[in-house]
């Protein structure tokens, strides 16, 4: 019966993937929802997969861990190494990515995308859910005629600071000497 | 044998130094906008040591196009990207600066999505080559200095010129107008023909004549991998001939720093050439090339 089940909740997630590997990744929206649903994947085969359908083969991922203090540790690394670094957590927890905000700049083959999400974690042992939220930047490419990320960077919300601020953008006119 | 205390001395006075030099780079990128301007001020400095700038496993990712006007990325460490600037410093003066920046900050992590001006100054010829970008810049604060943690450079294609908004023209006709400025001094002598102008090979009723035989040219262009004809693998690049025969890159957009060194040592290695004739007089012409990936 166990077996049975196994076997039924690998077929849902193969399932998943291939609908993501279905997504036309031509349209920018469609990469950085698929990489949300791709992060959400518990199975690290799986996940992997899926992230290595949406990642520049030379892609980064790097985070930045703000504590209460406002001290901050930064984690660099290429997709691969965080996905095999992260698999500790992923045992531990069922993650969850809700985006409330994104906001892009781009020019040509290149875009800048900014996300404000919400990350839920839930702790298969005890069940207990974890929310933080995050302020998430994608550097994407396009190339093949499709979009791919280059590189992905993200900072959890600390109080008392809202997160929301982050995206506050001011526009700056560099001033040249005569 | 040296005196072991003053051996320790010695060492107090070099630590010190070092702490002092290392709180002062500190206050020195107290904000990403000021590291941001360290960065492009350390790329027009001779040969440019910019990998402390980057945080350790930064990387930078640049966009380029080959013959078939397809973009690839090419992606380098911070000590491989001071390597290429610095190759290309060996034969220009170079100076880059940030137009308009669109800046977000949350505590540790910043961006900066910026349009860039780019003069690269042909340190023997004097001549200028002008090229623009948009840069997208991540700052990460890390042990209390600002550092680059990635860059992705998209240079302007020619098709497809960036926005106005990030080159508005108050800020642009200073720059164009100090590039310009020696050109603007020449006088007109003709009504006939325009001595500013660089004409294209069918506009001219002479084209310019490489001297030799009828294969030195083609020799040469052998010799730094270079065709006349587009071919996959190639990026196109132009030189001009001036109206004395000799001849300068004139457009080097697309090309990595690698290849912008090689195409100016191939400018370097030409003889002085017949220049192209019209109203029979001689006039500046270009010529399009390409060179190997």
């Amino acid at each position: 019966m166990i077996r049975v089940l196994i076997i039924a909740l690998a077929l849902i997630g193969f399932s998943t993937i291939a609908k993501a590997q279905d997504a036309d990744l031509s349209i920018l929206g469609n990469l950085v929802s698929e990489y949300f649903k791709a992060a959400s994947v518990s199975d690290l085969n799986l996940r992997e997969s899926a992230l290595s359908n949406l990642f520049d083969k030379q892609g980064t991922m790097d985070a930045v861990i703000l504590r209460q203090g406002q001290s901050s540790t930064l984690t660099e690394g290429t997709w691969g190494e965080f996905v095999e670094k992260s698999q500790g957590f992923y045992n531990s927890y069922q993650v969850e990515f809700e985006e409330s905000e994104r906001e892009v700049e781009y020019y040509l083959d290149m875009a800048n995308v900014h996300c404000l999400v919400f990350q839920n974690s839930k702790e298969k042992a005890s069940g207990s859910i974890y929310y933080q939220k995050l302020w998430m930047q994608f550097d994407v490419i396009f190339k093949s005629d499709r979009w791919f990320i280059d590189h992905v960077i993200w900072i959890n919300e600390s109080d008392p600071y809202p997160i929301q601020n982050a995206l506050l953008q001011d526009t700056i006119w560099h001033q040249t000497a005569e | 044998m040296e005196n072991p205390k003053l051996m320790i001395i010695k060492k107090t006075y070099v630590v010190l130094i070092g702490l002092v030099i290392s709180t002062l780079m500190s206050f020195g990128q107290s904000t990403p906008i000021e590291a941001c301007d360290d960065f492009f001020n350390s790329l027009s400095i001779e040969s440019p040591t910019i990998s402390n700038l980057f945080t350790r496993g930064a990387h930078i990712t640049s966009l380029v196009y080959d013959s078939a006007g397809l973009p690839q990325n090419k992606s380098f460490t911070p000590a491989e990207f001071q390597t290429q600037i610095q190759s290309l410093s060996n034969d220009f003066n170079i100076d880059q600066k940030p137009v308009v920046l669109i800046f977000r900050q949350y505590q540790s992590l910043a961006s900066i999505y910026c349009s860039v001006w780019i003069t690269l100054t042909d340190k023997e010829t004097g001549k200028t080559l002008k090229s623009r970008s948009i840069q997208s810049l991540k700052f990460v604060r890390d042990s209390g200095a600002w550092k680059i943690n990635h860059i992705v450079i998209q240079n302007e294609h020619p098709n497809y010129p960036i926005d106005d908004e990030m080159f508005p023209i108050k800020l642009t006709q200073p720059l164009e107008s100090r590039m310009t400025q020696d050109l603007s001094v020449m006088p007109d002598f003709s009504t006939e023909y325009d001595t500013n102008k660089v004409y294209r090979m069918e506009e001219v009723d002479e084209p310019p004549v490489y001297p030799g035989t009828d294969n030195s040219l083609s020799d040469l262009l052998q010799s730094f991998d270079v065709t006349t004809q587009p071919s996959p693998g190639y990026t196109p690049f132009i030189i001009t001939i001036d109206e004395d025969g000799s001849a300068y890159l004139s457009y080097a957009h697309d090309l990595s720093g690698f290849q912008i060194s090689r195409a100016e040592s191939l400018v370097r290695s030409m003889l002085i050439w017949y220049p192209a004739i019209k109203y029979a007089a001689s006039v500046k012409c270009k010529l399009i090339l390409y060179i190997h990936d």
